[in-house]
């Protein structure tokens, strides 16, 4: 995970295959609906966005293949496999335990 | 993870592509970042500025992207080598002692490999040697030798050559020894007598010249043709390309060279130089031997014709053979069968493979045990390490991949061992090509074992295979590790060793011991079977006797009687000092290659199941005296016995008790069914009653001999015995001196004592023996290096407990033995499951043994002993560790 990603390790990751689970996107695509999603608190580094994108294609959780654009233009989108999607379900349970738990310890409470 | 490979591999080979794609997939993104940018009111050049910035560089972004497919996972794979070599270099010791064990067990995996490898596997050099076939005659008689094959004789060959018609070819052929050159620049050479179409029928084409022609089959005395091997044409012609239609004297007679066959055919004896036709035996050997119908001397290789099947085969040749009595004076008596055997069967004496195969499981069982031994260490080495495990699972190691890690290190390892092993067998392979006598195996050349690419490519099959199996114990251990071991070790549990894992131990301890005493009942069994063999009744006496062989060829005597030159080159050797007895026979106890017959005790030959197959010997009256052979019954021959004299034979006692069981055979009369009383009457007296000589092997039980004075029928024996009073060595010079007083062109050749025939009878076995219990006595050590290790780290795992016993009163003497006690009770354990397995092995084993019942009590027990002692012994230094415990320092430790 590269240090130059101000998001926990692997969020990146999650961020991309949850946006991808709304339908194919091209990389440029996904990065501006994270950010707008997020209302703009999560900026994408968008030099990770592509190493990223990778690393899921090589865990064949996305596949891809060119397309053209509304604009008419040519562009690399990208979609969720079904090993994508189930991995997304298991990272998404996982996520939201841990942070149930670092909300329990932000919030001073016991057991 | 095998899409994940699968994905990789593809990306990789279109790995131009991807880079293509990158840039182009960058591009877009950087124009779509500046339009947008652009729409928010900033300058175009502004906009790609500012797009360019939040990108970062694009080699940079694409060099990252890069390493998603490959460059990380190779990364991984270099360090994490680095990481296990580090590792083992920290622990030279441990690093040394693996690579050994296992490199002693795959070197000599290897080096066995590749003698079995010659001598089961690789193809024969023959065109299609699957259709291939020996032909054998089965003689009447049966009864006395379960399987007996018999070679042809000549004119019997011939009506098979005429009558079969199953065959594209067959061909006759025989070995025999012969004087190339003349004078002192004669050579004696291994020479195949060989009918003409034999070359064509093993698919072996002449590199110069050609082969015989087919009329030298129907030329008595060969027709003058001679073929050179290449060896020979090398050495003693210089590679002449012209030498086709050259002469070369061969037994002084002039040969014309017809061709060179190629480099490496040294025929199916594998011992040739040269070639004659084999009608030229009544040349070299003695003029009627080509009419003899009942001399069978011959061997036959035949290819089957396309689709005719061996059993078809095999009876039209039972139908041929059931007329060989036709070709005998008398008339026929008994049906005579015939066998045919498919050429690969014989490429290998069963006695060899056997050995070989023997071998190659015990060397396998020694690598066994040293793989055992190795998880062991491994696992002592693990414990060592829980800490470091333990810090590494602690900062985010996977514990699959520690896993990985101990995977890594341990075909590291092997393939150091490999390493070892290659070289070791290097080193191991000329010596076990000792056993492999030239020729005279089968039909593969055993001295042709090399190490090489299979060998390797074994040799690394079996390095990967040792180091997983080294592997998996403690790796699998490892994913027990707590963090908490990292940490101080708190617990009571985390000090003290899980019972399991002690167990999981001693199994293998108990294990390798098992195959210890597997490999030392062998190596035992094989002892005793040598030690019963060297004192096996040769039937006579080699010490200081000296035997020898004279050219056989009458030829060589043509000016003169063959006879008379006989008589006087024993005269000769009379003379010389220190000579007691000179004897001269056909054939030479231990030699193996002497005649036979058929004989039969009723003299009017009507009752055809009294026949006796029988050795027969043509000897000179000293040769009993110089052997030492014992007299029985009767006399020996004497100067009296000779051409025109009453026909008198002696015979031993197993033919004795074959022809007329529980009489005396004195002054009886056996009649033969062979041209040897060629001359009228073919019955003879029996004068003498001998003991059995071995004429064979020396772990061959002696058949029925008939002894014939040499004199009285004028048969060129070849062979001379010399018994002398000191060492008969010294008397070579002298020897030769006197055999070519007689006629300087004679050549004496295969000098030796029979002390040393006696020997090398017996190397194969002595030589099995000798690498068996090396095996042995590596499983034995390393089995000991196994319980020495197991109970060093119980106890050492125990220090605690050992401390508070012994705080609370407990003896000293008492722990210590505890401890020898669990370390027999394993091994005790191990030696049942041994002696059951020993048992298991014995019919493998028993082919081996000479007069020595696998099931031995002695051996097994004595064997029982020696690894039950060896397992106490090497627990007793942990033991008296154990007694010593310091109570105070191990509670204190804490």
């Amino acid at each position: 995970m590269s240090a130059r990603n101000d998001l926990l390790p692997g969020t990146l990751e999650l961020l991309i295959l949850r946006t991808l689970d709304e339908g194919s996107l091209h990389g440029y695509g996904i990065a501006q609906h994270i950010q707008r999603v997020s209302a703009e608190v999560l900026k994408v580094e968008e030099g990770s966005l592509y190493p990223a994108l990778q690393r899921l294609a090589v865990k064949g959780w996305v596949a891809s293949e060119w397309r053209t654009t509304p604009t008419n233009r040519r562009a690399r989108y990208y979609t969720l496999t079904r090993e994508g999607r189930k991995q997304l379900r298991a990272e998404l349970a996982g996520f939201d335990r841990i942070i149930g738990g670092i909300q329990r310890v932000l919030s001073g409470q016991e057991g | 993870m095998l899409g994940r490979l699968w994905r990789r591999l593809r990306q990789w080979l279109g790995r131009r592509r991807f880079e293509d794609e990158l840039r182009e997939e960058l591009a877009f993104h950087l124009e779509s970042k500046a339009s947008d940018l652009v729409d928010s009111g900033l300058s175009g050049a502004e906009a790609a500025r500012q797009a360019k910035l939040r990108l970062g560089r694009a080699s940079a972004v694409m060099e990252e992207a890069r390493e998603a497919w490959t460059v990380r996972w190779m990364d991984t794979a270099a360090r994490e080598l680095g990481q296990a070599l580090r590792s083992l270099r920290r622990t030279p010791g441990f690093t040394v002692v693996a690579a050994l064990t296992l490199g002693l067990g795959i070197g000599g995996t290897a080096a066995l490999g590749s003698l079995l490898d010659a001598a089961l596997f690789k193809p024969l050099p023959y065109h299609d040697a699957d259709r291939l076939v020996t032909l054998n005659t089965v003689p009447p008689s049966g009864g006395d030798e379960s399987n007996n094959l018999f070679p042809w004789s000549y004119p019997i060959y011939r009506t098979l050559h005429a009558t079969a018609t199953s065959y594209d070819g067959i061909a006759g052929y025989d070995v025999t020894n012969l004087n190339v050159g003349q004078g002192g620049d004669a050579e004696r050479l291994v020479a195949e007598e060989v009918s003409s179409q034999y070359f064509a029928l093993l698919g072996i084409a002449p590199i110069l010249g050609r082969s015989f022609s087919a009329a030298v089959d129907s030329t008595p005395g060969g027709g003058g043709e001679l073929i050179l091997g290449h060896a020979l044409w090398l050495r003693r012609f210089g590679a002449d390309s012209a030498i086709v239609g050259k002469t070369v004297t061969v037994h002084g007679q002039p040969l014309t060279v017809v061709g060179v066959m190629p480099r490496g055919f040294t025929g199916l004896t594998l011992s040739a130089e040269l070639w004659v036709p084999l009608t030229s035996a009544s040349l070299f050997a003695y003029s009627s031997i080509l009419e003899e119908g009942g001399n069978f001397w011959l061997s036959v290789v035949a290819r089957l014709a396309p689709e005719v099947q061996r059993s078809a085969a095999q009876a039209e040749l039972e139908v041929i053979t059931s007329r060989i009595g036709d070709e005998f004076r008398e008339p026929p008596q008994g049906v005579w069968g015939g066998r045919v055997t498919a050429l690969t069967e014989s490429r290998i004496e069963p006695g060899i493979r056997r050995t070989i195969v023997v071998l190659g499981v015990a060397v396998g069982l020694v690598l066994l045990i040293g793989c055992a031994n190795l998880v062991n260490l491994f696992l002592a080495r693990a414990a060592g390490r829980r800490r470091e495990m333990a810090v590494r699972l602690a900062v985010g190691a996977g514990s699959r991949h520690l896993m990985r890690q101990l995977t890594v290190e341990s075909l590291v390892l092997a393939f150091l061992g490999a390493g070892v092993g290659l070289l070791l067998a290097r080193v191991a392979l000329p010596a076990l090509l000792g056993l492999a006598p030239a020729g005279g195996v089968g039909l593969v050349d055993l001295r042709a074992a090399t190490i090489d690419g299979r060998i390797v490519a074994l040799t690394m099959a079996l390095a990967v295979l040792a180091g997983l199996l080294v592997a998996v114990g403690p790796a699998l251990r490892s994913r027990r590790v707590g963090v908490q071991d990292a940490v101080g070790g708190v617990s009571f549990a985390s000090r003290s060793e899980a019972p399991s894992r002690v167990t999981f131990q001693r199994v293998l301890v108990a294990f390798e011991t098992a195959l210890a005493l597997l490999l030392l009942t062998g190596a035992g069994l094989l002892v005793q079977s040598l030690v019963r063999l060297q004192r096996v009744d040769l039937g006579f006496t080699p010490r200081n006797v000296l035997g020898f062989q004279v050219s056989p060829s009458d030829q060589d005597l043509s000016a003169r009687d063959p006879v008379r030159a006989k008589a006087q080159v024993i005269e000769e050797l009379r003379t010389i000092p220190g000579v007691r007895e000179v004897g001269a026979a056909t054939c030479l106890p231990l030699g193996g290659r002497c005649m036979g017959s058929v004989v039969t005790p009723d003299p009017t030959m009507a009752r055809p199941d009294e026949r006796v197959s029988i050795g027969v010997h043509y000897v000179t009256p000293g040769f009993f005296t110089a052997l030492g052979v014992r007299l029985v019954e009767g006399r020996w021959f004497d100067e009296s016995d000779r051409e025109g004299s009453r026909r008198v034979v002696v015979i031993n006692e197993t033919a004795a008790k074959r022809l007329w069981p529980g009489q005396s055979p004195i002054g009886k009369r056996l009649a033969a069914y062979t041209v040897y009383f060629a001359g009228g009457d073919s019955t003879a007296e029996i004068i003498g009653l001998v003991g059995d000589v071995r004429f064979h092997a020396s772990q061959a039980e002696p058949g029925a001999d008939l002894y014939a004075p040499a004199l009285q029928v004028s048969f060129g024996f070849t062979s001379y015995l010399l018994a002398t009073e000191g060492d008969p060595l010294l008397l070579v010079e002298p020897v030769r001196r006197a055999v070519n007083r007689v006629d300087p062109n004679l050549p004496i050749y295969d000098v030796r004592t029979m002390a040393e025939r006696e020997a090398v009878a017996t190397v194969r076995t002595r030589f099995a023996t000798f690498l068996l219990l090396v095996f042995a006595g590596l499983g034995v050590l390393l089995a000991a290096v196994g319980v020495y290790g197991v109970m060093a780290y119980a106890v050492a795992g125990r220090t605690r407990e050992l401390g508070i016993r012994l705080a609370l009163g407990a003896e000293p003497r008492r722990l210590r033995r505890m401890v020898l006690g669990e370390a027999a009770l394993t091994a005790g354990i191990g030696s049942a499951v041994g002696l059951a397995a020993a048992f298991g092995a014995t019919r493998l084993l028993s082919s081996l043994l000479y007069q020595v019942d696998a099931r031995d009590p002695f051996v097994l027990t004595a064997a029982t002993a020696v690894v039950l002692l060896v397992a106490v012994a090497s627990a007793y230094l942990p033991a008296a560790r154990a007694a010593a415990t310091d109570p105070v320092l191990t509670i204190r430790e804490e």
